[in-house]
């Protein structure tokens, strides 16, 4: 309590400040500790957060996806502590979060964290953001966003995606998402 | 007393159609698939349930069914199993033996594939191996989310094939008996329903360290469509079953069975509840993330309630109470109880069964499985079934993490009015697997 909130009778009042009380009060922000969460290290911090986001009332989202995407635009983060952040945002994200996002699309060692989040946020920002990433892909990350623009039923991305299955210079893994999610986008016409 | 006044023929009639089990034709009827035409089997998955279920096809070698093809990500594990076959058979003729589960899937020369991979792989082995003209036998829980089991229920149906999920207590005598009787209405206007399910048998410590992949390992493959965290020795065989990212803990492990046999019941087996609510606990540390304490209840539109619990009583097994106007019946694979002796003699009472346990009736739901795919009828615990069970059990690892009530559409396949369980119906896949 400060000092000028103290009652008079308070024997506390006027009384010397405990130099050893900032040690005392000293407590981690697991907000800021989940970004640092490392393969196999503690899950306190992160399952603190969690919890917290799990019990949220919606009007709460748009500040804890501030927080969240705090974190990423820091760059100060483990593989894990990504991994984690994506992971709630894709519980309470909103196209807030597709300008932090995509950028992490193009980058084999991110995409999957950021498509984790991105597959299941409504909007068709998301939608535009994810088609825009397709032509620099080759490869693994690639198959990866094709099997997410599908599930999002993202019809806009059919002839693109139609174009892809075709392709001989894409890898035989890729031309099979594409043909697949082709058919699969087709059929929801 | 037989409330019901059903003889046991008619009793019998009755649960045949219940229970959308496969009529055994006469020869002359059949064209291809005849029974003196041998079925090549191939197995993904060897680990500790592949192997029973080798088991029980070999055991069934009567029935026309041969293995000729493994897959495990685990050379030690695919090559064991495939020696474990060719001494059975005494010869070589399970040649294909691959860490590939697209060399069985693809190959024209197999009739039928069995997934015993771990949970998070089902969709997408039985998929593929639906889309390449094969028949499946899947084991429980059929997908790891909502939206696979959507997607694998569309291409059985599209593709025409026999699935069968690995809920085997729908092949037993006790349970058959008991879902029926439910279903006639044996113990008047069903009331509520009690399921516990065992605790977590495994346990780690609040860290753990990543550490080398073992020899012969196919790691990347094992991870496939989960998120990627590095190899440690407790994330694999067995225990993966407690970490979210594989499969559901008790809930979907030991869920998937009892709730099974409620859905059955209730005559939801294409359907489901209209609400779910609950809470759980779950580790806040370590590798393990499934649930250790499972409390939800799934309320049906007719009003009644299914409360699905851990169990303290350190049994390892499952264990249903039906409570009615009438009186309750009790039934485990251990045993099978009632509040009044003829509750559990309408009709004769369970049919007689060959062989004890879950060994008979994984041995009669393999059966029914060779039997539809000659038959080209549906199997016991056909895949859209299995899909609504497990639907159910993905319903209540929701339920305990969200700690709010929540509405569900059954026909729409989705949560009212909650958009963030909406999202939790399915997860973005590693590159480079596609659920598509």
């Amino acid at each position: 309590m400060a000092d000028e909130k103290r009652t008079d009778t308070d024997p506390l009042k006027n009384q010397e400040p405990d130099p050893r009380m900032d040690e005392f009060k000293k407590s981690p922000d697991p907000w800021k500790e989940i970004a640092q969460l490392t393969w196999g290290g503690d899950r306190t911090h992160a399952s603190t957060i969690q919890t917290l986001i799990m019990d949220a009332d919606p009007s709460q989202y748009p500040a804890f996806e501030k927080k969240l995407l705090g974190l990423v635009t820091a760059h100060a983060y483990e593989a894990a502590g990504l991994d984690f952040v994506c992971r709630m945002l894709r519980l309470i994200g909103s196209p807030a979060s597709v300008p932090v996002l995509a950028p992490l699309l193009a980058d084999e060692k991110t995409a999957d964290a950021a498509r984790h989040a991105l597959q299941t946020i409504p909007g068709t920002e998301v939608s535009a953001a994810l088609r825009a990433a397709l032509p620099a892909l080759k490869g693994r990350p690639k198959a990866g966003l094709i099997g997410t623009l599908a599930a999002r039923g993202d019809r806009d991305a059919q002839a693109a995606i139609q174009a892809i299955a075709k392709d001989p210079s894409e890898t035989a893994e890729v031309r099979e998402a594409a043909a697949l999610a082709a058919a699969t986008l087709g059929g929801a016409q | 007393m037989n409330g019901l006044n059903l003889n046991r023929r008619e009793f019998i009639k009755f649960s045949t159609l219940a229970a959308g089990a496969a009529t055994i034709l006469p020869s002359h009827v059949l064209g291809a698939n005849a029974p003196g035409q041998q079925l090549a089997f191939g197995f993904v998955g060897t680990g500790g349930m592949g192997i029973s279920n080798i088991d029980r096809v070999l055991r069934l070698k009567d029935k026309g069914a041969r293995i000729t093809a493994v897959c495990d990500v685990d050379k030690f594990i695919r090559e064991r199993a495939a020696a474990h076959i060719n001494k059975f058979y005494g010869d070589t003729s399970c040649g294909l033996v691959s860490g590939d589960f697209r060399d069985l899937t693809r190959n024209p020369k197999l009739d039928a594939i069995v997934v015993s991979t771990p949970d998070h792989w089902h969709a997408l082995v039985a998929l593929d191996a639906i889309r390449h003209g094969k028949d499946v036998y899947c084991e429980k829980p059929l997908t790891h989310s909502i939206r696979e089991g959507q997607v694998l229920v569309a291409a059985l149906r599209q593709h025409n094939r026999v699935g069968q999920t690995g809920t085997m207590q729908r092949s037993d005598a006790s349970f058959r008996y008991v879902a029926n009787a439910i279903a006639q209405g044996a113990l008047g206007k069903l009331d509520h329903i009690d399921i516990l399910i065992p605790a977590n048998n495994k346990y780690v410590g609040a860290t753990w360290a990543p550490a080398p992949v073992p020899d012969g390992l196919d790691y990347d493959f094992w991870l496939g469509p989960a998120p990627f965290a590095p190899y440690t020795p407790q994330r694999t065989h067995y225990q993966f079953r407690y970490v979210m990212d594989y499969a559901g803990g008790q809930t979907t492990n030991w869920g998937a069975h009892y709730i099974d046999i409620a859905q059955w019941a209730l005559g939801k087996d294409d359907s489901g509840p209209v609400a779910v609510d609950g809470s759980g606990e779950f580790p806040t540390t370590g590798l393990f993330t499934a649930p250790t304490r499972v409390d939800f209840t799934a309320t049906y539109a007719d009003g009644v309630k299914l409360r699905v619990k851990t169990r303290t009583d350190g049994i390892y097994d499952g264990n249903i109470i039906f409570y009615g106007a009438k009186g309750w019946i009790d039934v485990s694979r251990s045993k099978l109880k009632a509040s009044d002796e003829a509750l559990l003699t309408i009709g004769g009472g369970p049919a007689k069964q060959k062989g004890k346990g879950s060994d008979a009736s994984g041995i009669a739901h393999m059966t029914n499985f060779i039997d539809c795919i000659r038959s080209r009828e549906r199997c016991v615990a056909d895949l859209a079934i299995g899909h609504r069970t497990t639907t159910v059990c993905n319903l209540g690892n929701i339920v305990l993490q969200l700690r709010r009530r929540l509405q569900w559409d059954p026909v729409k396949e989705a949560f009212i009015g909650d958009e963030q369980a909406n999202r939790m119906k399915e997860r973005a896949y590693r590159a480079p697997w596609a659920l598509v």
